[in-house]
């Protein structure tokens, strides 16, 4: 009775991992591009200050690049908010065509993703700890320590290549959630990139030691879905001209970032 | 001896049992008749503690009986209508398991106590089995061996024969005949009349609540038209 | 679309996760039964004093979102001052949830049990706690069984919830590697087969042990 459910058993799994092995073989039928009307957006509004919420309007650094991307190209956009894991699919199945918010472009990524110039480098990334704590200056310093991370951010990219503790990641990019986690105890360090914490550090200089990490210097840029590489050179040409005119500069000026 | 003395019982508004005396002695057998009602399967509740009495006394050898320790004193014994075995034990267990844990014996004592009653009724071959895989009048041997082993005084039989094939009426009267014989208080409550001549026993006919005839068996079968009550109920049952 | 290669190369990832979740669903579920069977003990009493706070109990944890008590759990304790590591706060969590459902299967299960049992019981001079016990409980869980099997692998599949306070099982380890990549469609059909493999296989077990128990049921 069991050695024949499990042989059924072995069998599906061998049948199923078959099934796919044999379908991803198959070349992917290369579509022309759909003609782009308007641009789908899609954003997790919870990342200050590079989209966020503010007066029930969707804002921020990367927004603002959006819209003057936007502009530039000539043709209008959509901003959808959602969590980040629920952008991965709409981007990889082309229902979104960009995605924005503090992404870090890594090869890895860059496999399934066609990313943009980065319109952001040089982020540092930040250890907080409570007040009174060693101060922590180079990625050794981790090795001992537990770390929280917001998912999915250039700060879970940096951990996941060290050695620590241990790495607790939480699923929401919320700053606030990464600094309970630390309040309650249940991590030593908070990373996050300067960029992400600098909304937050005057109220936070008495609670916390914010220190920056030697050799930590994240890039944001923009995703924009594979199926569409048409828009992707367009974007990247409007993209350069943006860096070299000034206007980049100017936005990370307004929003405190990279000063 | 077991005397019952007004005893009576009230459920709502119904009085079951009405201001009933009767007495039993060693050895005796007393049957209790009722056409239909449960007035004679709540006499013998009470007496194993199942229900409460509103009046009346009983009492065993002159001594009243406290009901409520009648269970963990091992008075009165039950054999039920539905014979309520425990099914997730083995035949051999469900006499051992209430010996080890109802009295003071070890598991060895208790072991060699089941197995001899088992022998006795017939059903030591099938010491393992469950009582899912008993037939009806085997299941009855075990629930009677069962209340057998904690040495009861009076032993109580509801509807003994009801849920059984009428073909073995004449074993079960046989069964419980010898347990008369060998002393013990038996009480039956039924109202299958078959059992009526096959027992030497006192028969207590019941009708809303109360005692309204009592014959000897002997003399039933000798002089019917003494006892017309009880023969009526008879012949009802013949025909 | 669906990369098979990375499909592969997450698969030790994946069994990390799947090694967790069992251990969640096992814990939760372990101690779910232990609470739950003490707590549907005690609905079936028959003293207002020990059946009502039961009842509260087991209304407030089936009336509110699993998610939301494993938040409180985790999150909010601390900073009461209890602290709890996430994982064992999630097995906490989850435990009493489940414990408040299977109080009410175990009630079921007992009141199933036919009087004739416990009057079988008491004529033999065995105590209320003997008869509950030995005649009544193990009777009232064999019933029960397939529902309790049923509670096991909807606890596998609740512990996913983890995920969002960072407990690195079976769901957390795919959002990991999908945020990684920037992978949805393999890495999810990934985990998704990982959790059928895993319901399939333990409901398979459940209903073998089933069989075996029922061997001496009938009555």
């Amino acid at each position: 009775m069991i050695g024949r459910t499990v042989s059924i058993l072995t069998l599906l799994i061998i049948v199923t991992f078959g099934g796919i092995w044999f379908f991803s073989r198959k070349p992917v039928p290369r579509l022309a591009e759909q003609p782009v009307e308007t641009l789908i957006v899609g954003t997790n509004a919870e990342y200050p200050p590079f989209a966020f919420i503010e007066n029930n309007q969707i804002t921020g650094f990367d927004i603002d690049v959006i819209k003057e991307l936007a502009k530039r190209i000539g043709k209008p956009f959509t901003l959808s908010n959602m969590s980040f894991e629920a952008l991965i699919p709409e981007l990889q199945l082309g229902s979104m065509h960009i995605i924005t918010g503090g992404i870090t472009p890594t090869p890895e990524r860059a496999k399934r993703a066609l990313f943009t110039f980065p319109h952001l480098e040089n982020d540092p990334l930040m250890a907080v700890q409570k007040k009174d704590s060693k101060p922590i200056s180079t990625s050794q310093d981790l090795k001992d320590k537990i770390v929280v991370v917001n998912q999915g951010y250039s700060s879970d990219h940096f951990i996941s290549d060290i050695e620590t503790s241990e790495v607790v990641r939480i699923s929401s990019p919320l700053v606030s959630t990464g600094l309970l986690t630390l309040d309650s105890g249940q991590a030593n360090v908070y990373v996050a990139s300067k960029g992400a914490l600098q909304p937050f550090i005057k109220e936070q200089q008495e609670k916390y030691s914010i220190t920056p990490i030697e050799q930590t210097g994240e890039s944001s840029a923009l995703a924009i879905s594979k199926k569409y590489p048409q828009l992707y050179s367009q974007i990247q040409s409007t993209m350069s001209e943006m860096i070299k005119d000034g206007t980049i500069e100017k936005l990370q000026k307004k929003w405190k970032l990279n000063d | 001896m077991l005397s019952v003395k007004n005893l009576s019982k009230t459920f709502g508004t119904r009085k079951i049992i009405n201001d009933v005396s009767f007495d039993v002695p060693q050895g005796d057998i007393a049957i209790l008749l009722e056409p239909s009602g449960i007035g004679k399967s709540t006499l013998l509740r009470v007496l194993n503690n199942l229900e409460t009495i509103d009046a009346g006394t009983i009492s065993l050898n002159k001594k009243p009986l406290d009901l409520s320790a009648a269970n963990t004193e091992h008075t009165c014994g039950m054999v039920f209508q539905q014979f309520n075995l425990f099914p997730h034990m083995s035949v051999l267990e469900n006499i051992t398991f209430p010996l080890q844990k109802g009295t003071n014996s070890s598991s060895q004592q208790a072991k060699e106590i089941g197995e001899k009653l088992l022998k006795q009724y017939n059903l030591l071959d099938k010491k393992n089995a469950y009582p899912s895989q008993l037939s009806g009048g085997q299941k009855q041997r075990l629930a009677l061996a069962r209340t057998i082993a904690l040495r009861p005084k009076i032993i109580c039989f509801d509807e003994p024969t009801s849920a059984l094939d009428p073909l073995l009426t004449s074993h079960v009267a046989q069964t419980i005949q010898e347990l008369a014989n060998d002393g013990y208080i038996v009480l039956i409550a039924t109202h299958d009349t078959a059992l009526l001549d096959k027992l030497r026993c006192t028969i207590y006919l019941m009708d809303e609540g109360n005692i309204v005839e009592t014959a000897e068996s002997q003399n039933l079968t000798q002089s019917p038209t003494d006892y017309p009550r009880i023969s009526k109920f008879v012949a009802g049952a013949i025909e | 679309m669906i990369d098979f290669q990375l499909l592969i190369d997450s698969i030790p990832a994946l069994l990390r996760g799947a090694v967790v979740t069992l251990q969640i669903a096992s814990l939760s579920c372990a101690l779910g039964i232990f609470f739950g069977t003490l707590c549907g003990l005690g609905l079936t009493s028959p003293h207002k004093l020990v059946r009502y706070p039961l009842e509260l109990y087991t209304t407030l944890f089936r009336g509110t979102p699993m998610l939301i008590q494993i938040l409180f759990v985790t999150l909010a304790l601390p900073t009461l001052g209890i602290g709890v590591s996430r994982f064992w706060g999630v097995v906490w969590a989850i435990a009493f949830n489940s414990s408040a459902y299977i109080a009410h299967i175990i009630k079921s299960g007992i009141n199933s049990v036919s009087a004739g049992q416990r009057e079988a019981g008491k004529t033999l001079g065995l105590s209320n706690i003997q008869i509950i016990r030995y005649i009544v409980l193990p009777q009232a869980i064999q019933v029960v069984l397939p529902a309790l099997g049923n509670e096991f692998i909807t606890l596998v599949k609740d512990s996913s919830l983890a995920s969002i306070v960072g407990v690195q099982e079976l769901t957390k380890e795919g959002e990991i590697i999908s945020s990684r990549t920037l992978d949805a469609l393999t890495v999810y059909m990934g985990v998704a087969i990982g959790y059928l493999i895993i319901t399939t296989s333990l409901s398979i077990i459940v209903s073998l042990i089933e069989q075996r128990m029922n061997h001496h049921a009938q009555r």
